[in-house]
């Protein structure tokens, strides 16, 4: 195999493709989800078999085990070639496990007792070499790049001879483009795996740097494998941020070795945490994945757990009947803000926490939503609820944590109340996480901040299952019939159809990096967690990757969506993921009947 | 009553003794109603919510075993029933598989009664039997029909008559066993789909449930039937009909309830205002780009939604406004189970814990929403989640381990 013909061959490619995109009719025949940036497809038959061979860069990839290694970007461990190998060779494990074990034979999506697979007798044509080409090397610092530091395109051709070519310019690229390809095939009911769309040309790149699920570990516990495999459902979705927002106020279930009273007290049970050996692991996974977990300490409100190991650190901490004076939910408790223990607490845990995360991920979220200002009455070293008091001491605990992180090699992101409630100072690094309105978005970025986009009226998981909290008697009819303050619960269709950007103006658009789902689990836990985030987080995946326009312009079709989305639905139950359905079985076997 | 100590080989323990419990329902029937044709949920699942159900207290399980989308039972004297009908041949219950899972109920206290929806919900007959459908996809499927796809048996039509009586006569003797109800459907029926008017309509309704009921009584059971032949239609059943609500209330304030007990018949209650359990995650019908005027918009809400929350079906009264002297005649419940939108792997989750809140409803009567009803529901999701039923949680859990201090 000439390895100088392939990369001449798909740089002309590369040309063709960018020449050719205003003449290219994206004629859908495949499922891929999220759709990719440039696609066309055929109708010819190719089988893949088992000894498939994958090559990364004329090297064989095909392993027999995957191997995690150790990832250290620091000492004397791989050089950044190596690491990215090992992150290839682990993918191309995958990707084989997941062609022929899938076992996805799709007669939910023709009409019943149709014939829709190859003809048994013709001739097969095999896929017999996968070949990966990576045309630079990685950064050195390739699991910890800033939104939109790295390349994470990719051009995947099938010939009609069997030929797959897949080129880009990173090892995150070529992870995207294996995933694409597994969503290219199909079981017979004889066993065999076939793709039925050759040749297939496809140019894909994100539409946002920034694409991620928000997981609250901290209102309910997950173990670490419930985080890794929605790692790996997330990386099937082409996300590549699992933001853990760790803790809060009803527990702490991070280890903290230099402050063992934090998850001694404040865990939910003893072993309902994650040490530093779990933390560090599932970030590997992640990494593995192009997916980078970044971790949130939320504070100094959402903080009360830490009263649990140092109690006075804590101002108005568990106070009751009257919570709701103090906090948006109970139990209430927010840092001091004009206390040297504070500070001294702050130091130790970040000389303890900062370093351990930051091979693995450019950022740190330091949290600050719903910051109380009653609180700060109760607080001996502030003792005011008037925001002109608070502000000050609030921009000093935000600078002095800010340090600390930048301090660490990593850029903070924050809850939009820093910015546009307390009107802090932040720095050009910090990243704002907006959640209340598309407004907010907006008003951040017209300050010049980069911004995260995802409100609660549209990409918020756990609304619509009701209050969660009790009620007096005689508060009954007020609250009947009991419906959360972010009701209805947001239906895949609502969160397709959100437009991030249709309030920014196009000279601002570059600083809305991308966005975040939410996962609050005050109603969920591991039992049900597959089927709260899934299938409804994929349409968020293909708003942060496709874009929520079309190539023309418009508003994304759900009729070509819906059974799209079905088959990534199907996919993703059988390799483990409890998505539920999207639509009747009635409605993705015949055509478009279920549309009015 | 029993909890397991949390070091191993210590044993299992109550710290409740001594204990004297005197308990009795306050409904006969207490059910739910499960639809295994929108979408494909298999007998092994069906066994497993029949253990859950037991576990509440619950004595019967309504199949809503056929649809215009799918006919999952074999009916051997109809082969072509389930081999056209169904989805694929992975979906359809063989008679062994039905008897499997009535005696599976049997044995646990929940007797498991299939209904055949008719005449309207019936277009999957359409491909083993074209001529007995009238209207089949007939487009648009909206003037015809609730749902894609439209059809409905044809009325006054031996035809059609001798497949009711050649269908019902291979099913019922399997089916009686185990239960001494039929559920007959007629829910939703289009006057349209026939090039009728409703006044026009009746007359053949009428002829078209006296047959079927006269099969069912042949075989000494007892017909049950949705509302609409009564409140819609005013035909004429015998006295033994069992007339299932599902929509909350009619015309005037009075509810579907108080309107069927009204005319003398036995009632079930489960109005979808609070006992539909597929209520609010969104339409399922795509938004069709070539209709203007298409009604799917933004934010793409279901017509009962929001989602019914536990506290909102713990809260359905439903003897609300029966007079006294009609009380007996409302027999009981069934919380619904709809499954346009759930399959085996959202199945328990959709259910549960929701379920258990109707069967609260169901064997003590009208509750009172209060701390200790989601603490003892929060325990019993405990209960659920270690025998293996996917249940959602019920309360954070910092507020179940410090109670009092979640209160608003």
């Amino acid at each position: 195999m000439d390895i100088l013909k392939f990369f001449k061959s798909t740089a002309q490619l590369g040309l063709i493709l960018l020449t050719g995109m205003l003449f290219a009719t994206a004629a859908m025949s495949v499922s891929v989800w999220p759709l990719p940036s440039y696609y066309s497809s055929g109708d010819k038959v190719l089988w893949i078999a088992e000894n498939v061979q994958f090559t990364y860069n004329a090297v064989d990839s095909t392993t027999s085990s995957p191997t995690y290694g150790n990832l250290t970007m620091n000492g004397n461990e791989s050089t950044s070639t190596s690491t990215s190998t090992l992150v290839i060779d682990a993918a191309t494990t995958r990707t084989k496990d997941r062609l022929f074990s899938d076992a996805f034979i799709p007669w939910k999506f023709h009409p019943r007792n149709s014939d829709f697979e190859p003809l048994p007798n013709a001739p097969k044509i095999y896929i017999n070499v996968v070949a990966l080409l990576q045309q630079r090397p990685d950064p050195a610092n390739i699991f910890k790049t800033l939104d939109g530091e790295l390349d994470e395109s990719y051009n995947l051709t099938i010939t009609e001879e069997g030929q797959v070519t897949i080129t880009s310019l990173t090892s995150v690229g070529i992870l995207h483009a294996l995933e694409t390809l597994t969503q290219l095939f199909y079981q017979s009911s004889g066993g065999e795996v076939y793709m039925q769309s050759a040749p297939i040309l496809i140019a894909d790149a994100p539409k946002f740097s920034h694409r991620g699920l928000n997981l609250d570990v901290a209102r309910a516990y997950y173990a670490p494998s419930d985080i890794m495999r929605t790692i790996d459902a997330l990386s099937w979705n082409k996300f590549n941020r699992l933001h853990l927002h760790a803790t809060d106020s009803q527990s702490w279930p991070l280890d903290i070795p230099a402050l063992p009273a934090l998850a001694t007290n404040g865990a939910y049970m003893k072993g309902l945490s994650y040490s530093a050996d779990v933390l560090a692991e599932i970030q590997q996974y992640g990494a593995y994945r192009g997916v980078q977990v970044i971790i949130e300490t939320d504070m100094p409100g959402h903080a009360s757990s830490i009263g649990l190991a140092y109690p006075d650190l804590i101002a108005a901490f568990h106070v009751q009947p009257d919570w709701g004076t103090y906090s948006a939910e109970p139990p209430t408790g927010q840092l001091k803000l004009n206390s040297s223990a504070v500070y001294n607490f702050l130091d130790t845990l970040w000389s303890d926490l900062l370093p351990r995360v930051s091979p693995y991920t450019a950022y740190f979220h330091t949290g600050g939503d719903e910051v109380n200002a009653n609180v700060y009455l109760l607080d001996e070293g502030v003792r005011s609820n008037d925001s002109a008091v608070i502000q000050p001491f609030l921009q000093k605990f935000i600078d002095f944590n800010h340090e600390h992180v930048r301090a660490a090699g990593l850029a903070p992101m924050v809850w939009e109340e820093q910015l546009l409630q307390w009107n802090l100072t932040l720095g050009a690094d910090v990243v704002v996480q907006t959640w209340l309105s598309d407004d907010s978005l907006a008003q951040t970025v017209a300050m010049g901040h980069k911004a995260l986009f995802g409100n609660y009226n549209y990409w918020y998981l756990d609304c619509g299952k009701g209050q969660w909290l009790d009620f007096y008697p005689s508060s009954f009819q007020e609250y009947y019939p009991f419906a959360d303050y972010c009701s209805p619960t947001k239906n895949w269709r609502l969160i397709y159809s959100y437009d991030p950007l249709y309030n920014i103006p196009p000279n601002s658009t570059h600083l809305v990096l991308g966005g975040e789902i939410h996962m609050w689990s005050e109603q969920t836990d591991p039992v049900i967690l597959d089927s709260m985030i899934w299938p409804r987080a994929c349409a968020a995946a293909e708003v942060l990757w496709s874009g929520a326009k079309d190539a023309q312009g418009m508003n994304r079709s759900q009729v070509e969506a819906s059974p799209r989305l079905s088959e990534m639905r199907e996919r993703m139950v059988l390799r483990g993921v409890g998505a539920g359905p999207v639509q009747m079985v009635y409605c993705t076997q015949n055509g478009t009947q279920c549309a009015l | 009553m029993f909890y397991k100590y949390s070091e191993a080989n210590v044993g299992i323990y109550t710290p409740y003794a001594p204990l004297a419990v005197e308990d009795t329902p306050v409904f006969a029937h207490r059910g739910l109603n499960l639809d295994i044709s929108r979408n494909i949920i298999t007998p092994k699942e069906v066994m497993r919510t029949i253990e859950t159900l037991a576990f509440n207290k619950f004595n019967r399980l309504h199949l809503h075993a056929s649809d215009a989308q799918s006919w999952p039972l074999e009916i051997p004297a109809l082969p072509d029933l389930a081999a056209k009908g169904a989805y694929r041949e992975e979906q359809v219950w063989s008679v062994a598989d039905l008897r499997e899972v009535q005696s599976f109920g049997s044995h646990r206290g929940v007797e498991v009664y299939l209904e055949i929806d008719m005449p309207g919900h019936t277009a999957s007959v359409q491909a083993a039997y074209p001529d007995l459908i009238e209207s089949y996809n007939r487009q648009p499927w909206p003037d015809f029909s609730a749902q894609p796809c439209a059809g409905q048996l044809k009325l006054h039509y031996p035809p059609v008559t001798d497949f009711i009586t050649t269908l019902l006569s291979d099913l019922l003797p399997r089916t009686a066993p185990f239960s001494s109800l039929f559920h007959l459907g007629g829910d939703e029926i289009y006057a349209s789909a026939y090039d009728m008017s409703p006044s026009e309509l009746k007359p053949h309704l009428q002829s078209f449930i006296d047959h079927a009921v006269s099969v069912v009584h042949s075989h000494s059971l007892t017909p049950v039937v949705w509302e609409e032949h009564v409140l819609d239609f005013n035909l004429t059943l015998p006295s033994d009909t069992i007339v299932q609500i599902w929509r909350a209330s009619m015309h005037s304030n009075r509810s579907a309830l108080a309107e069927v007990v009204g005319r003398g018949h036995r009632a079930l209650f489960g109005a979808y205002t609070h006992w539909y359990l597929d209520c609010g995650h969104g339409g399922w019908r795509d938004p069709d780009p070539g209709n203007p005027d298409s009604e799917v918009k933004s934010p793409y809400l279901d017509y009962c939604g929001p989602l019914k929350n536990w506290r909102e079906v713990y809260s359905y009264d439903p003897l609300s406004d029966i007079p006294k002297d009609r009380q007996h005649l409302v027999l009981g419940g069934e919380v619904h189970m709809w499954a346009e939108l759930t399959d085996g792997v959202n199945l328990d989750n959709n259910l549960w814990p929701r379920v258990a809140a109707a069967g609260e409803v169901l064997w003590r009567g009208r509750g009172v929403i209060n701390e200790d009803v989601t603490r003892r529901l929060a325990e019993m999701r405990e209960w659920l989640v270690a025998s293996g039923v996917a249940a959602g949680p019920v309360q954070v859990t910092w507020c179940l381990m410090n109670p009092g201090n979640c209160r608003q």
